[in-house]
């Protein structure tokens, strides 16, 4: 058994799929493994798929990649029908509606939308109607998290969201933003161009972003969120999103000419590193060459392309306690610092870093 | 090779180094630990389970591990870990046992999806399988334990796993008998419960062991020959009622672990389920009156 190069197997199988006939056993164990704990195990299988290999995969692993395909399959009708059920409510009141980031992959049917782990829909209504927005959801049924009201003040005054919503009994919640980067944050792109570029899908009234602001917002949420853990899978978002939209020759110079209107070249940077280093994504040289402009100065730019690297490769369930804490930390501290100003920032941190030694309660799942 | 043909010193060495990996069908469970306490009581609980070679593919991996350093010294704790992932608090070091089993549990009801999952302890004889589905606390684990005392094949006290073909399969695991159950079940098979874990979030639990006679069939599936929903009250009269299949298909699917991930699949295996078998509650204070009227129920599906 050599779980320990899990990571390498699973980047060396989304290259090139082909090569898990060549795998045996104990390769296959670690490669359905890693591929669970990095949440791509239902992609790895749609991959197999849509190449013609998941069949003749051993039985073992194949039921493994199968329970998983029908996992993520069922959230992703979830996620729809949550989508229905929200647009039930606000369309009639004229309210403009976009849906973002997972639940829009699956309203554009995008390859890997039903291959994700959605936990939330996440839509965005315009700042005045925000409000509005959360009244009608909470008096059609959803209800407010509670939370520790510091937490609570933290959303509604600094944050790009409201506290989760939930409809009580269905386990994906909703998140209610009213722009893609929170307001106190260095990015400041204007929320009124992301919805001038809006497109509609479906006939429920619902719009989401044009496919290269999509790909924008995915990747201002992967670089510059405060968590690293496990973000392999956001990846994986802009790697389909690549190849998706990516075999149009006009995608590409309009990207980066939007990146560049938006304040979102840095973001959109990374995201050509990273996508060429961890995926080999098919980006044409052109465009790599020209994006570079965003980079950071070069010292910078090496610590931090160097840093999101070594985060951003696949976890190796071997390894527990996981590698690259401090790296983590250092990347979470740094996010704070370009999303708030710091004399609200240190007050937060410390905040939060007494809140951790409060008694509190029992998060403990339920087991049986 | 069984786990009891291993001495216990080399099963220590092996849990603290490379692992030993149980059949436990219809999964191979790779398991690590360098805490010895756990491999003592692994070995006790799983002697009769056969072991797999370790080279070849697990569908689970689970390591018991020490808790964080500090806590080593004051109240020291175990974590349960699966694919490098720790999905619940740290139980207390002692108890590294039943966190096991439940979380053993816990991943194969969130990785199984191939198979519908019903909430049901399962047993069978003559070729005939029994679910006993129910809700924590109406005794399923107490009567299924006791129906394998009493000579049927046990096969589960938690999942009905359900495969495509209508037949159930066994996941065949110790009980987790509660408070006073254990005692009663001990009456019934000396020896045949292991040690008592006073104190977990669930009262006091032991494990009931699983008769070798139901372990050397551990792989084997049974059709469905009836549906009995046990309702144990201290000192109630034994009553006998029918449950429409109607009835009988909500409360199956309503508890089961996966009816909603499976969908269509899910909905056809409890039709077919409720449409076969009789289904019946069987309300009791005495477990001998219980077994009578079950006999009665799986003869008369004949």
């Amino acid at each position: 058994m050599s779980a320990a190069n899990g990571p390498s197997r699973l980047l060396a199988t989304l290259h090139d799929v082909a090569g898990v006939q060549r795998l045996d056993a104990a390769g296959w164990e670690s490669l359905v493994t890693c591929a669970r704990r990095n949440a791509v195990l239902a992609y790895l299988a749609h991959r197999l798929e849509a190449s013609g290999l998941l069949d003749n995969v051993p039985e073992r692993p194949r039921a493994a990649l199968v329970s998983a395909r029908i996992a993520a399959r069922r959230l992703a009708q979830l996620a729809r029908w949550e989508v229905h059920q929200i647009a039930r409510v606000l369309v009639p009141l004229g309210m403009p509606l976009l849906v973002l980031k997972g639940a829009a992959y699956v309203l554009r049917g995008m390859p890997h939308a039903d291959t994700r782990l959605i936990s939330d829909v996440d839509v965005m209504v315009p700042r005045s109607a925000l409000e509005d927005a959360e009244r009608t959801l909470v008096a059609a049924g959803w209800k407010g998290t509670v939370l520790h009201p510091y937490d609570q003040r933290y959303y509604r005054e600094w944050s790009h969201e409201l506290p989760p919503l939930h409809y009580p009994g269905r386990i994906i919640g909703v998140d209610v933003h009213h722009t893609i980067c929170p307001p106190v944050s260095r990015l400041r792109p204007d929320p009124a161009a992301f919805w001038s570029h809006a497109v509609r899908v479906g006939d429920e009234g619902v719009s989401v972003l044009a496919p290269g602001d999509a790909l924008l917002h995915a990747a201002v949420h992967l670089f510059f969120d405060s968590d690293f853990d496990g973000r392999f899978r956001d990846l994986v978002d802009l790697h389909e999103m690549a190849l998706a939209w990516g075999g149009d020759a006009a995608f590409w110079p309009a990207l980066i000419a939007r990146a560049q209107a938006l304040g979102l070249g840095r973001p959109l940077h990374y995201t050509m590193v990273l996508l060429t280093r961890l995926l080999r994504t098919p980006i044409p040289a052109a465009v790599l060459h020209d994006s570079r402009r965003f980079a950071a100065p070069r010292g910078v730019d090496g610590a931090m392309t160097h840093a999101l690297t070594t985060v951003l490769r696949p976890i190796d369930p071997a390894v527990w306690p996981r590698r690259h804490r401090t790296l983590l930390w250092l990347l979470y501290a740094r996010s704070h610092w370009l999303r708030m100003p710091a004399h609200l920032l240190l007050p937060h941190l410390l905040r939060k870093s007494l809140r951790r030694v409060e008694p509190g309660v029992d998060p403990q799942p339920a087991a049986r | 090779m069984k786990l009891a043909d291993r001495g216990s010193h080399d099963v220590r060495a092996a849990l603290a180094a490379t692992g030993l990996v149980l059949r436990i069908p219809p999964v191979r469970v790779r398991v690590r630990s360098p805490i010895a306490g756990f491999a003592a009581r692994l070995a006790d609980l799983y002697g009769e389970y056969e072991l797999h070679d370790t080279r070849d593919y697990a569908d689970i991996d689970i390591r018991m591990l020490p808790g964080a350093r500090l806590r080593r010294w004051v109240r020291p704790t175990v974590q349960f870990v699966v694919d490098g992932v720790t999905p619940f608090e740290p139980f207390r070091l002692d108890h590294a046992m039943p966190m096991f089993e439940w979380g053993l549990n816990w991943v194969f009801a969130h990785r199984m999806h191939q198979f519908l999952l019903l909430h049901s302890a399962v047993v069978e004889r003559d070729g005939r399988a029994l679910l006993l589905p129910a809700w924590p606390g109406s005794g399923k684990s107490t009567l299924a334990a006791s129906l394998a005392c009493a000579g049927w094949r046990y096969l589960s006290d938690e999942f009905g796993v359900v495969a495509a073909s209508g037949m159930v399969h066994p996941f065949a695991r110790p009980a987790a008998l509660k408070n006073e159950s254990i005692a009663v079940i001990e009456r019934m098979r000396p020896g045949g419960v292991g040690p008592v874990y006073p104190a977990t979030r669930k009262g006091a639990v032991a494990h009931f062991r699983v008769p070798p006679a139901s372990l050397a069939r551990a792989a084997d599936p049974a059709p469905i020959a009836a549906v009995v929903f046990p309702d144990f009250i201290a000192g109630a009269p034994l009553t006998v009622q029918p449950m429409t299949p109607a009835v009988a298909f909500l409360k199956l699917a309503h508890n089961a672990f996966n009816y909603e991930v499976v969908g269509e699949r899910g909905f056809r295996a409890v039709a077919g389920i409720v449409r076969s078998a009789p289904c019946r509650i069987v309300r009791y204070g005495d477990l001998a009156a219980a077994h009578g009227a079950i006999a009665d129920i799986v003869a008369g599906a004949a």
